[in-house]
């Protein structure tokens, strides 16, 4: 995606950009509708305060939880003689926590795109498998064009 | 004669007609909005490639989305399009806006 001129500034730029970029047009979206009294609006959107409302208790469950271990890693003492802590427990919450809240934006976002994988609308499925049916021909092409040449 | 949709009643004004059309062929208002979309990237795209010599794909697709989506929010307010049609606006602008600027050809020039 990016070209040998693109190190890591360019991503930073590029990512802090795109971030600039999504913020923009979700408030513009959302405040659009409120001052023009819309009969739609994007914050009426049901997925969407669903994603909303898991992010916030992910985070609040994290906050707890780091707020618990962090107590009980600054009220230790390390004794004479150990030198390492044997776990990073404060640490660990947040791998699983940043893992689940990336999964669940992920797919409410491919639910609203594409049609939906837990509703009655299965159309993400046609789509997934068109696409692996293409997948396994290009496969099944190449594998025959290293065997026998090209295949044309 | 019998038709096989309601016509509008277009002596209540245009906006009506309109609106009656949508809501018989709920299908019309996605429909012009990706017409809309793809009027403005291919004119914008094939334009830019016969007088530049080059064209940037991901420019015209932003561009084209944003207008979709500024035309989906008027829509908006008079009630002929859904929820889900402007979530998927809105989703398509954010896509193609990352697209944008992630792609190269922001560095090449």
């Amino acid at each position: 995606m990016m070209n040998k001129k693109g190190g890591t500034i360019s991503w930073s730029w590029a990512i802090l950009f795109a971030g600039s970029f999504i913020f923009c047009i979700i408030m513009f979206s959302s405040k659009f509708a409120i001052d023009n009294n819309s009969y739609i609006s994007i914050d009426g959107d049901i997925r969407s305060n669903n994603t909303l409302t898991d992010i916030n208790n992910t985070l609040l469950i994290y906050q707890d939880q780091n707020n618990v271990t962090i107590r009980g890693l600054s009220g230790s003492k390390i004794e004479s003689g150990s030198d390492s802590l044997s776990r990073v427990s404060s640490f660990e919450s947040g791998d699983k926590i940043s893992i689940a809240t990336i999964t669940n934006a992920t797919r409410n976002s491919l639910d609203s795109i594409l049609g939906g994988s837990s509703s009655n609308n299965k159309g993400i499925y046609y789509i997934a498998g068109s696409f692996a049916a293409l997948l396994g021909l290009i496969t099944i092409l190449y594998a025959w064009k290293t065997l026998k040449g090209s295949p044309d | 004669m019998t038709y096989i949709y309601s016509i509008p009643n277009a002596t209540s004004g245009i906006d009506d007609v309109l609106l009656q059309t949508s809501t018989e062929m709920p299908s019309l208002i996605p429909l012009l909005i990706t017409s809309i979309w793809f009027f403005i990237f291919l004119t914008g795209y094939i334009k830019q490639r016969n007088r530049e010599g080059y064209a940037d794909a991901s420019q015209w697709s932003v561009l084209s989305s944003l207008i979709s989506l500024i035309i989906t929010l008027l829509f908006t307010t008079i009630n002929i399009i859904n929820i889900s049609i402007l979530s998927i606006v809105v989703g398509i602008t954010i896509l193609t806006g990352i697209w944008y600027f992630l792609s190269r050809s922001r560095y090449d020039n």
